[in-house]
C-alpha cells in the first residue's frame, strides 16, 4: 500500500475538490450546497440523511429487542409485568368524556406501543434507508465517475429528487412524532383503514411513502439515461464496471415497479379518507388485492436493494483480491436477469391468502430468482480463487457478505415451498431471513463500499484497526442476533408478537445481546469515519490499486471529476496487465503468472 | 416529397408531414366513431332479439379499436415510428410488466372460492358498511351507520324513510322507462366466484347446500341467503 | 404549408433560440435532446404503470362483480364522454402540431397550437365537470361514504363508483399537470426561446400531453361503452 501522505495540512487539504470551500463563508457553503447540481455533493448530502435514518430506524430495531427480553406475563391479580414500551394510549374519561392518556396496560392495549415501535423501524428501514442508501448516496457519486462522465443527465432532476425524498422524509417524521402508524410497515388493508380512523397520522406516513417513491422515481431514470448517454467515448457497455450494470438493473425496477406502490399508497388514501372500498370487505372489496398491489412493487424494491450491493461486492472483491472477475458478462446479464425475474414472483408474500393454483404458480416461478443470484455467488467464490485477498475492511466485508448473502439466500427456499411455508408464514423465520438478505446482504455491501470508497470521497483514511473491530463486533453481532431467530422462527415464535410462551425467552435474550453487540459495532464505524474527516490522515487517489475510472481521479475528485477527458485504455479489471493508476509498480506488484 | 411523409431537417432532427398527422386524427376520429357505434349498435342487438351477447365480445371488440387508436398516437403523434428504438422498447417493457401484474392477480382472484369453501359465514355482497361507520380525520366526510348492511341499501332504506315507499317505487319506474335496461341480466355476481362452476364431478360442490352444512350451526340469515340463492 | 422561415434577416437581433447552448456535461446537442427524450419515455413508463393500478382494479373488480359493472356503465353518457374523447384527440393533434412548428420555426403557428391544446385541455374539464362529476355528485352518485343514491341497481355499486372516481379523478388531475406543462412552455414560447435548434421542451410537453390522451383512450370505452 502505497504511504499515507500526512504533511499536508488540513486547511489545504480540499483544495480544488468538489469539498473546496474557500472564500464562501458560512452561509455562502451553506447555499452552496443548498443549491448544488454537482452530483457528488448530492450524494454527500444523501449519504448523511441515509444514515441519519438508518440510526433512528436502528434506534427503534434496539427498542424493539429490547421490548423482547421478557415476556408481557398477566399476573392473577391483573397486573401486567414485563412491559418495556409504553407510552400510553389515548382513552376517553368515563366521566368527563374528555380524551386522556392512559398508561394502564391491559391486554389488549399492552402492544400497542410495541406495535407502533416495528413499524416505526419498518418504515424508516426501508422507505428512508435502505431503497435509498445505495442508488442515492453511492450510486450518484460513483455513477458518473465510472462511466468517465461530467455529472449526470440531469443534474437538476438530482438536485430535485433530493429535495423530493427530503420532503417525504420530513412527512414521515411528522407521522412519527404525532405518534406513529400501528399497521406494519405493509400497511395491510383492513385494519390500516379501520386503525387511529380519526387521527392523520396513518394518512401522513403513507404519503411519505408516497413521496419518497418520486424520488426513487426520479432517481432511477437519471442513471438510465445517464448509462446510456454519458460514457465516455470508447467505454462500451462490457467495459463498463460491474457496479455501473448493478446501478442500471436498480434503476430499471426503480422506474418499472415504484409507480404501482404510489398509486396502491394513494388508493389506500382514498380508502381511509373517502372510504371507496376497493381494499375493504366491510365496502364490498377485497383486502387480498391490496397485498397484490403492494407486494407487486416491495418485491421488486427488495431486489433494488440487493442489486445494488452485488454491484459494490464486484467491486470489493476484485479490487481487494487483485484479480479480474470471473464471468463478466454473466454477472452483468444475471443482474439484468434478476431485475426481469423480480416483476414475476410478488405472489411468494401472500401464499397464505391466494388460491392454490396462483400459489402454485408463484412458488415455481420464484424458485427461478435462484438461479441467477446463485450464478452470480460462484462466480465470486471463483474470483477469489487464486487471487491475492488483502485482509483490510472493504475486503473483509465482502467476504463476510458472500457468507451472510449465502445462508440469505438459502432459507428463502423453504419460504417459497408451499408446504413448509405454510408452517414458516409470519414466523420468526421469515425475520431472519430478510434481516440476512437485507441486513446481512445490502447493509454488509453498503459498509464495505463506505469503506472502500471513503478515502475517495472525502479524501481521509480512517482508522484500519478500528474499522476491523468494528466488522468483528457487526458481524457477530449480526448472526448472534439473526441466527436464534431461525431456531425461534421453525419452533414457532409469530413475528410483530409483543409477547410469547417463556419457552421462547432465552433464544430471545440471546438475540437482544446479539443486538447490542451489533449496535457497539455500528457505533465504532460511526466514530471512525467521523473521525478520519476531522483527524484523518489525507489518502492517496489509489491507495487500494484499483483499475476503474473513479482511482484515476484525484482523493476528493475535483468539481468536473477529471481535468480531462478520460481515455479509455484497459478494461475495470485488468489486474494482469495493466498497473493501477497514481501507483508504483513496486507497491503493486503485477501478478505472476495464474494457470 | 418523401413518400414516408417525412423529411430530414438540418440536424438529423425528423419531422412528421402534416398531411400525416392531419390522416392519423382523421383514423382515430373514424374509429372513436367505430367503437361507440359498435357498443350502441350491441345493445340494440340485445334488446331488439333479447339475446345475452357475453361480455367477453364487447370487452374485446372495444380494447382492439383502443389498442388501434393508442398504436397511431403513439407511433405517429409520438412519433415513436420515427424514433429510436430504444423508446419503443421501454414502452414495451412497461405493458410487459403491466399485463404480468394484471393477469397473475387476476390468476389469483379468479380462482379463489374455487376449491377451498373453508368460509364459514357467507359475506354479503357489498360488505357490511362497517367502515362508514368510522369518524374521519377529515370533519367533512360523513359518519353513515348503515346497521350491518351495504352502503347502497342503507341509502335506498334512508330514503324510504324519509319519502315513503311509494316515492321510492314510482322514480324507480321513471328510471326505468328512460334507461330500459333489459331483463335478461349477465352473470351474477359472487365474491367468491366469478364465473359459473362447471367441475368435473357435479353434485359433489353444490353452491346452496354446502357439504358441512350438518355440522354448521346455520343462523337464518344463512338460511335467507340460501334460499335466495345470491351472493353464496 | 406556408414558407419556412428558417434564416431571419441578418442585421436582426438573433431570437433565443438561435443562440442556445446545451448543458456542459453533454458532448453535443444532439445527445442533449435524445436524452431529454428517453428521459420523458421513462416518465412516461411511470405514468402509464401508475394508472395500471386504476385498470387493473377495474379488471378484477369487472370479473368479480360484472353485473355491477354493466349496470354502472349505464349511468355514463356515452355522448358526453365521445365529446371529451374528441377534445382530447384534437388537443393531441394540435400539441403534435406545434412541435412540427417549432422545428420548422413557424412561431406564430406554435403559439396558437399551444393555445388551443391548453382551450382543449380546460374544455375537457369543463365538459366532466359541469355535465358529468356535478349532476352525479347531486345525484349522491358519488364515492366512498358520500354515497347516497337510493336506486342502485347492485348492492355492490359504491365499488363501481369508487373506480370511476379514481380513475377520472387522476386522469383529470393529469390533464392539469399537462395543461400546466403546455402553459409553461407557451409563456416562454412568447420570448422566442423554442426554434429549430431548441424545442426539446415542446417535444417532452407534448409526450405527456399524448400520454394523457392515451390513458383516456383506454378509459373511456372501459368505463363507458362495456355493458
Amino acid at each position: 500500500m502505497t504511504a499515507i501522505d500526512t504533511t499536508h495540512t488540513q486547511k489545504h487539504h480540499d483544495e480544488g475538490s468538489y469539498l473546496d470551500h474557500r472564500g464562501l463563508g458560512f452561509w455562502g457553503t451553506i447555499w452552496d450546497w443548498a443549491s448544488t447540481v454537482d452530483h457528488k455533493k448530492i450524494g454527500v448530502m444523501y449519504l448523511f440523511a441515509v444514515l441519519t435514518m438508518f440510526f433512528i430506524g436502528g434506534v427503534a430495531g434496539l427498542a424493539v429487542r429490547a421490548e423482547l427480553w421478557e415476556p408481557m406475563r398477566t399476573a392473577e391479580d391483573g397486573t401486567t409485568t414485563g412491559v418495556l414500551l409504553n407510552f400510553g394510549t389515548p382513552v376517553q374519561d368515563p366521566d368527563t368524556g374528555e380524551w386522556i392518556r392512559s398508561y394502564d396496560i391491559s391486554p389488549g392495549q399492552a402492544g400497542n406501543t410495541y406495535n407502533r415501535t416495528f413499524t416505526l423501524h419498518g418504515a424508516v428501514m426501508i422507505f428512508m434507508f435502505i431503497v435509498p442508501a445505495i442508488p442515492a448516496a453511492l450510486g450518484n457519486f460513483f455513477l458518473p465517475i465510472m462511466i468517465g462522465a461530467k455529472d449526470v443527465a440531469f443534474p437538476k432532476l438530482n438536485l430535485f429528487s433530493w429535495y423530493v425524498y427530503v420532503f417525504g422524509s420530513l412527512f414521515g417524521v411528522i407521522g412519527l412524532i404525532l405518534g406513529g402508524a400501528d399497521t406494519g410497515w405493509t400497511f395491510y388493508t383492513p385494519y390500516s383503514i379501520q386503525t387511529d380512523a380519526d387521527y392523520w397520522r396513518v394518512t401522513l406516513m403513507v404519503l411519505a411513502a408516497f413521496i419518497l417513491g418520486f424520488s426513487s422515481i426520479l432517481t432511477g431514470l437519471n442513471f438510465i439515461v445517464t448509462t446510456h448517454k454519458l460514457r465516455a467515448p470508447g467505454m462500451g457497455w462490457f467495459d463498463m464496471p460491474l457496479f455501473v450494470w448493478a446501478t442500471y438493473a436498480t434503476s430499471i425496477i426503480q422506474v418499472l415497479a415504484t409507480p404501482v406502490i404510489g398509486i396502491t399508497l394513494l388508493l389506500l388514501i382514498f380508502e381511509r379518507v373517502f372510504r371507496i372500498g376497493i381494499f375493504d370487505a366491510s365496502m364490498g372489496g377485497d383486502p387480498v388485492l391490496y397485498q397484490h398491489f403492494f407486494w407487486f412493487y416491495s418485491h421488486p424494491v427488495v431486489y433494488v436493494m440487493i442489486l445494488h450491493g452485488i454491484g459494490i461486492i464486484s467491486e470489493l472483491l476484485t479490487v481487494h483480491g487483485r484479480k479480474h472477475i470471473f464471468g463478466y458478462r454473466a454477472i452483468a446479464f444475471s443482474s439484468l436477469g434478476i431485475a426481469g425475474v423480480s416483476f414475476l414472483i410478488w405472489g411468494h408474500h401472500l401464499f397464505a391468502a391466494m388460491s392454490p393454483i396462483a400459489a402454485m404458480v408463484f412458488s415455481a416461478l420464484t424458485f427461478i430468482v435462484a438461479v441467477p443470484t446463485a450464478i452470480k455467488v460462484f462466480n465470486w467464490i471463483a474470483t477469489l480463487y487464486k487471487s491475492s485477498i488483502a485482509i483490510n475492511t472493504p475486503m473483509l466485508y465482502g467476504l463476510g457478505f458472500l457468507f451472510l448473502f449465502s445462508i440469505g439466500g438459502l432459507t428463502g427456499l423453504p419460504l417459497a415451498t408451499l408446504s413448509t411455508d405454510l408452517h414458516l408464514h409470519d414466523s420468526y423465520f421469515v425475520v431472519a431471513h430478510f434481516h440476512y438478505v437485507m441486513m446481512g446482504g445490502t447493509v454488509i455491501a453498503f459498509l464495505g463500499g463506505l469503506h472502500h470508497w471513503w478515502p475517495k470521497m472525502f479524501g481521509r483514511m480512517y482508522n484500519e484497526k478500528a474499522a476491523m473491530l468494528g466488522f468483528a463486533l457487526v458481524f457477530i453481532g449480526f448472526n448472534v442476533t439473526f441466527f436464534t431467530q431461525f431456531f425461534l422462527g421453525t419452533q414457532g415464535m409469530p413475528r410483530r408478537y409483543a409477547s410469547y410462551v417463556d419457552d421462547f425467552q432465552t433464544l430471545h435474550q440471546i438475540s437482544t445481546v446479539g443486538s447490542w453487540i451489533l449496535a457497539i459495532g455500528l457505533f465504532i464505524h460511526l466514530f471512525t469515519f467521523l473521525h478520519s474527516l476531522f483527524a484523518g490522515p489525507k489518502a492517496p487517489p489509489n491507495l487500494w490499486g484499483g483499475l476503474s475510472l473513479e482511482w484515476e481521479a484525484e482523493s476528493p475528485p475535483c468539481a468536473h471529476n477529471f481535468h480531462h477527458e478520460p481515455l479509455i485504455k484497459h478494461g475495470p479489471y485488468d489486474y494482469e496487465s495493466v498497473v493501477p493508476p497514481h501507483c508504483s509498480e513496486e507497491d503493486f506488484p503485477l501478478p505472476k503468472q495464474r494457470s | 416529397m418523401d413518400p414516408h411523409g417525412v423529411h430530414e431537417h438540418e440536424h438529423g432532427h425528423v419531422v412528421v408531414d402534416w398531411k400525416v398527422l392531419v390522416g392519423v386524427l382523421i383514423a382515430l376520429l373514424f374509429f372513436t366513431f367505430l367503437t361507440t357505434t359498435a357498443a350502441n349498435i350491441e345493445k340494440w342487438i340485445a334488446v331488439e332479439f333479447d339475446v345475452v351477447i357475453p361480455t367477453w365480445v364487447n370487452v374485446f371488440v372495444a380494447m382492439s379499436i383502443a389498442v388501434v387508436k393508442a398504436s397511431l398516437v403513439c407511433l405517429f403523434f409520438m412519433q415513436l415510428f420515427y424514433d429510436k428504438f430504444l423508446n419503443s422498447v421501454i414502452l414495451m417493457f412497461c405493458l410487459l410488466a403491466l399485463a404480468l401484474f394484471l393477469g397473475l392477480s387476476a390468476l389469483d382472484l379468479s380462482g379463489r372460492g374455487r376449491v377451498n369453501e373453508f368460509i364459514a359465514t357467507p359475506i354479503e355482497l357489498g360488505g357490511n358498511g362497517a367502515s362508514a361507520g368510522l369518524q374521519s380525520a377529515f370533519d367533512e366526510v360523513p359518519v353513515v351507520i348503515t346497521g350491518g348492511k351495504p352502503l347502497a341499501v342503507a341509502a335506498k332504506e334512508a330514503y324510504i324513510e324519509k319519502h315513503g315507499l311509494e316515492a321510492w317505487e314510482e322514480h324507480a319506474r321513471e328510471l326505468d322507462a328512460e334507461h330500459g335496461h333489459h331483463e335478461k341480466a349477465p352473470e351474477i355476481s359472487s365474491p367468491n366466484r366469478s364465473i359459473p362452476r362447471t367441475g368435473l364431478t357435479p353434485g359433489l360442490f353444490d353452491e346452496h347446500a354446502p357439504i358441512h352444512e350438518a355440522e354448521h350451526e346455520p343462523a337464518s340469515a344463512h338460511d335467507e341467503s340460501t334460499e335466495e340463492g345470491s351472493g353464496h | 404549408m406556408s414558407t419556412i422561415n428558417a434564416h431571419p434577416s441578418p442585421g436582426a437581433k438573433p431570437m433565443r433560440w438561435e443562440t442556445y447552448k446545451h448543458e456542459h456535461h453533454w458532448r453535443s446537442a444532439a445527445d442533449e435532446f435524445d436524452a431529454a427524450k428517453l428521459g420523458m419515455w421513462l416518465f412516461l413508463t411511470t405514468e402509464v404503470l401508475l394508472f395500471g393500478g386504476i385498470f387493473c382494479s377495474y379488471a378484477i373488480f369487472r370479473m368479480l362483480y360484472p353485473d355491477a359493472f354493466a349496470n354502472g356503465s349505464g349511468y355514463l353518457n356515452w355522448r358526453i364522454g365521445t365529446l371529451n374523447t374528441v377534445v382530447l384527440l384534437f388537443s393531441s393533434f394540435t400539441v403534435a402540431m406545434s412541435v412540427r412548428c417549432a422545428q420548422l420555426n413557424k412561431q406564430r403557428w406554435l403559439k396558437i397550437n399551444l393555445s388551443i391544446t391548453l382551450i382543449c385541455a380546460a374544455a375537457f374539464l369543463a365538459i366532466k365537470g359541469y355535465f358529468e362529476y356535478y349532476p352525479k355528485l347531486s345525484a349522491g352518485k358519488a364515492p366512498g361514504a358520500w354515497f347516497s343514491y337510493p336506486w342502485a341497481h347492485n348492492p355492490e355499486e359504491p365499488i363501481w363508483w369508487g373506480i370511476y372516481y379514481a380513475g377520472t379523478g387522476i386522469h383529470a388531475l393529469h390533464v392539469i399537470i399537462g395543461g400546466g406543462l403546455i402553459l409553461w412552455v407557451l409563456v416562454r414560447s412568447f420570448k422566442g426561446i423554442y426554434g429549430p435548434k431548441n424545442y426539446t421542451m415542446v417535444e417532452t410537453s407534448g409526450l405527456y400531453w399524448h400520454l394523457v390522451d392515451l390513458v383516456w383512450i383506454f378509459l373511456f370505452p372501459l368505463l363507458y361503452l362495456i355493458h
